[in-house]
């Protein structure tokens, strides 16, 4: 398809059949020209003003070569023109909220694109009290321009690039030059480079095919909504990957340190911040195992429990028809459908489904005997534990081995959690994102810094893991 | 990492023959102090769950399963009381009790209602694991 060469044919039929597609014949002297555009991408005003009123105002006598070369050096005020090579860029320009003018079998085209885009508002997932309250949009070249506001630095370099055969999506590769290891960064333009698909428009699109679609539920690129987060990433020495149409950054690499910790634990001293984090490790451990080691403690090892626990569990479970391990393998089911229900909700129904699922709903069917109260406390510490995780992709693969574990406790007790958690272990240590090792930052002996928040002034070098080329980020 | 998973998934079918004892939560009932004394018919145990009499110890902790409404549960026995040190080596033997359950001599049997707490309060210089410790030396177990 490329080098068509540019004709008013070629590119009214690469639009044929599009409502949106403009086209106008302007006589400009002796000469023939054609204005196209597409509606809705680009500002009408604009390009009256700005591109078809010069135009028709350049009366001067010549070919129609002499009027393009005016037209791109001269008489028209718009900030960016840029000649077309072929017919195929003259339809990617289009496409892209450009105005494309045909001169004979030249074309340039100007930059008219609208102002009507979603202008950034607050996080809605990741809130702030402190921090910015300007979240990404949809619109990569907002996203590009917040990004700026955040770091001035010339040295931030933003590699653009096309990927999807028909969405042709724009994707932004964003590095700092000179800190970011170019390793990683020509890593991310390979794999970019290799992506072949039809169109690259969900999240889940670009997590896969950007990661290679790796056989595990854990996140290998980290996504956040928040610009401050992601414009502290890159001055870590990681990529980001802004992607058109999401209204998220990711960054790479990732490993399991990055994505326990939160924006907020910068916006707050080392101690609440140090302790947050403790407990969001704790919270990680609950929610993961607690389902599992109840049913294992319940069921097979109820000696190990204290006898005043036991007696409690026991009567709790007095009446109750089913055993543990159905009973809890059954709550974390009905809390997954409860959670999926509400998200597939409007927000005011979602609050409502919470309310009945799980305030009335659970408190009948502990009054009815159908499930035991110390059951219903399990799998709800675990749920809230889950909440507490800072990364939603993370918290999700974390609920998936939840369920894996508690399976296994149930077929062999302690040693089969025993053996899920060992497994669990072995996978995370085989992953890798761009090649950075997923466990990294518990791997040094200095692993206890991913756990704690170390004061910002004794934190004077970036992640070795990372390999950056300006290894200190302070005097 | 493919064989990593093959041997778990090995050892979780081989654990299948483990001696792992599932228990239904809601039927057990779990004894916190056990009675045991000498009668002319053997061997008398008297707990909070209930009291049951056999030729020997294994006998009447049978008899009182049969007896009880649910799954009886030694494993949570805090205090042995015995009523004659002889039967220590056949109680020690049938290994129902834990090793950190307290071991106290009397001279009869009690009223088990508030007996976990009385001793509780009291507690013994000897567990069941000291017990057998010295029966072991003594070369009676």
């Amino acid at each position: 398809m490329d080098g068509h060469a540019i004709t008013d044919e070629r590119i009214s039929a690469v639009f044929s059949g599009a409502g949106d597609f403009n086209r106008r014949e302007l006589r400009v002297g002796t000469h023939i020209i054609y204005v196209y555009a597409i509606d809705g991408l680009t500002s009408g005003g604009d390009i009256s003003e700005l591109v078809v009123k010069p135009l028709l105002q350049d009366t001067r006598a010549g070919t129609i070569d002499e009027l393009f070369d005016r037209a791109l050096h001269s008489t028209v005020y718009n900030s960016v023109a840029v000649a077309c090579e072929d017919a195929d860029d003259a339809a990617r320009k289009l496409v892209n909220g450009f105005t494309v003018v045909l001169f004979g079998e030249n074309a340039i085209a100007f930059e008219t694109k609208t102002g009507e885009k979603r202008a950034p508002a607050a996080p809605e997932v990741e809130n702030t009290v402190k921090g910015p309250k300007d979240a990404f949009t949809e619109t990569v070249r907002t996203n590009t321009s917040l990004l700026r506001r955040h770091l001035r630095t010339p040295a931030l370099r933003l590699y653009e690039t096309q990927v999807g055969r028909r969405s042709l999506t724009n994707v932004t590769v964003a590095y700092i030059d000179g800190l970011t290891d170019p390793g990683l960064v020509e890593r991310m333009k390979k794999r970019l480079g290799e992506i072949d698909v039809d169109g690259l428009t969900t999240p889940a699109a670009v997590e896969e095919y950007v990661t290679g679609s790796r056989p595990t539920a854990f996140p290998l690129l980290q996504y956040t909504e928040r610009t401050d987060r992601f414009a502290q990433g890159l001055l870590e020495g990681r990529v980001g990957l802004l992607v058109d149409g999401l209204p998220l950054g990711y960054l790479a690499p990732v490993d399991l340190g990055a994505l326990m910790t939160a924006p907020e634990d910068r916006g707050t001293d080392y101690l609440s911040a140090s302790f947050l984090r403790v407990l969001r490790y704790l919270a990680l451990l609950i929610g993961l195992v607690l389902p599992g080691l109840y049913v294992a403690m319940a069921a097979f090892h109820p000696e190990m429990l204290p006898t005043a626990l036991l007696q409690a569990i026991i009567e709790s479970k007095h009446a109750v028809p089913f055993p543990t391990i159905f009973e809890i393998l059954g709550l974390l089911a009905a809390f997954e459908l409860l959670q999926e229900a509400s998200i597939a909700m409007p927000h005011s129904v979602g609050q409502s489904l919470s309310i009945i699922g799980g305030l009335v709903v659970g408190t009948a069917a502990v009054e009815a005997k159908i499930i035991s109260p110390a059951a219903l406390i399990v799998v709800a510490a675990a749920g809230i534990a889950g909440f507490a995780l800072p990364g939603r992709s993370f918290a999700d693969a974390l609920r998936l081995w939840r369920f894996f574990l508690t399976v296994l406790a149930s077929f062999a007790g302690l040693f089969g959690l025993t053996l899920g958690a060992l497994c669990l272990l072995v996978h995370l240590s085989g992953l890798t994102s761009l090649d950075v090792d997923y466990l990294a930052p518990f791997s040094r002996v200095s692993g206890c810094r991913a756990v704690l928040r170390p004061r910002l002034f004794r934190q004077k070098y970036r992640d070795p893991a990372l390999h950056p080329l300006d290894a200190k980020n302070q005097r | 990492m493919k064989l990593v998973y093959i041997l778990a998934a090995v050892a979780l079918t081989a654990s299948f023959g483990l001696p792992f004892r599932e228990y239904d939560t809601g039927k057990l009932l779990p004894v916190r102090t056990v009675q045991a004394a000498r009668t002319p018919q053997g061997v008398k145990i008297v707990t909070e769950i209930g009291e049951a009499e056999g030729e020997n110890w294994q006998e009447a902790v049978a008899a009182l399963r049969e007896g009880a409404s649910g799954d009886v549960f030694f494993d949570t026995a805090e205090q042995l009381v015995v009523c004659d040190s002889s039967l220590l080596p056949e109680i020690l033997e049938s290994g129902d009790l834990r090793p950190s359950a307290q071991v106290y001599e009397a001279n009869e049997l009690c009223d088990p209602n508030g007996l976990n707490e009385y001793l509780s309060a009291h507690e013994s210089d000897r567990a069941v694991a000291d017990v057998r410790y010295d029966l072991l030396r003594e070369g009676r177990l």
